[in-house]
């Protein structure tokens, strides 16, 4: 059946990174946009210590609503007043942003501790030049923890941050640390389809090609709306207009057809049914257009 | 045998998609292709088509009998052709794990 491009997104991420910009926009009125769009998950970042007022009010606003709220924070903000706070408030899941192997460890000690809070416990392990050798051990020490759950996010590259991509031979070589490793009983979300491709070089990428702008949409800390974290193409602005409209404008349509088209200099590639092309976000980035394939595919 | 949709299953119908349908039936086009509603369950998306729509709706705990005697009154197809279609989604939905019976 044809719902490749669907009137609203169903996922939505947004990063709450500095309560200065939280402020200056009404958190409370764009969680309940949120709710009447009908979005199926909110994926929240909060990485202050403690949590951030703004994130409090919006999983306020949420929590009797139809959401499926994941909310990703720093380790030291896991005490055990939040946590049963987090669990009042209905978070189905807690991420713990880990970007180095003693983040993952003190994880562990926090899925421990809190094992019988009722909400799932885990790693949002973030993939960069310094911490992608770490991989294999990041996934070992979590399936030899009880850490099931394993989320290797987006990067944001809307924030600025340095576009990095696995080349092929390092991609084998982790592959091959992998198969040491039995990540068959763990829920692992991957959202690059070449980090895919490391973690199960036989099966397809389950994505459906690059969704951004179709069924996720993020909200930069300073309100600015994009795509997708890794896409650094604005689509509006939330201290200027209501998500509903950002989401309705023809530019929005514009930007994710063109998106949802394979680069041109993909469309022989016998391998194009598997990475649909790749990062549509890591491509503009690097190559400043649409129409060339992701570098990541080298 | 209650049939109901599991309910970790989250779901949405898409206004513009179903209209669309909407007005190809009346039209007597095939909408069979015509995605009207997403199913979110354990981080897979499913794309159902308006029939598929209308019995998913119905998966509240009614019976197999109660779903095909609700559709035929919206749509012109004999009943036994109808209850095949209906056995083979409600199958393909128990096989996602989407529904259970009891």
């Amino acid at each position: 059946m044809n719902l490749k491009e669907l009137a609203f997104p169903i996922r939505i991420y947004w990063d709450l990174t500095s309560e200065h910009h939280n402020s200056v926009m009404d958190c409370k009125a764009i969680s309940k946009e949120i709710v009447e769009l009908k979005f199926f998950t909110l994926n929240l970042l909060d990485t202050g210590v403690p949590l951030s007022h703004s994130c409090m009010e919006i999983l306020e606003t949420l929590k009797s609503e139809m959401i499926s709220v994941t909310l990703t924070l720093a380790p030291s903000a896991l005490d055990s007043s939040t946590i049963a706070r987090l669990s009042e408030l209905n978070v189905k899941e807690i991420l713990v942003n880990a970007s180095v192997i003693s983040d993952v460890e003190r994880t562990a000690e926090l899925v421990r501790q809190y094992k019988n809070s009722g909400i799932t416990i885990g790693v949002s392990y973030q993939v960069t030049k310094d911490s992608y050798g770490a991989i294999p051990e990041a996934a070992s020490f979590c399936l030899n923890n009880h850490i099931t759950r394993l989320v290797f996010p987006m990067q944001r590259l809307t924030e600025n941050e340095d576009c990095f991509y696995i080349a092929r031979e390092e991609g084998k070589e982790l592959t091959e640390q992998l198969k040491e490793v039995d990540i068959s009983t763990m829920n692992i979300t991957i959202h690059d389809p070449f980090l895919w491709k490391i973690f199960y070089p036989e099966a397809a990428f389950p994505g459906g090609g690059c969704q951004a702008g179709n069924s996720m949409v993020y909200i930069a800390p300073d309100g600015l709306v994009y795509p997708c974290p890794s896409m650094p193409e604005k689509l509006g602005n939330l201290k200027e207009t209501t998500l509903k409209k950002i989401l309705t404008a023809d530019s929005k349509k514009e930007l994710v057809k063109s998106i949802r088209k394979a680069p041109e200099e993909c469309r022989e590639c016998p391998d194009l049914s598997g990475c649909m092309g790749g990062c549509s976000g890591r491509a503009l980035e690097l190559n400043k257009s649409l129409k060339h394939r992701d570098p990541a595919c080298t | 045998m209650k049939i109901f949709r599991n309910p970790d299953a989250m779901w949405r119908e898409e206004d513009e998609s179903r209209d669309q349908a909407n007005q190809g039936l009346e039209t007597g086009e095939d909408v069979a292709d015509i995605g009207t509603s997403i199913i979110l369950h354990s981080g897979k998306m499913h794309s159902l088509n308006i029939l598929g729509t209308e019995i998913w709706k119905l998966l509240d705990g009614k019976s197999l009998d109660e779903i095909v005697a609700s559709l035929q009154e919206g749509f012109e197809v004999e009943e036994e052709v109808l209850r095949e279609d209906i056995k083979t989604f409600l199958s393909e939905m128990k096989e996602e794990g989407l529904i259970y019976e009891e």
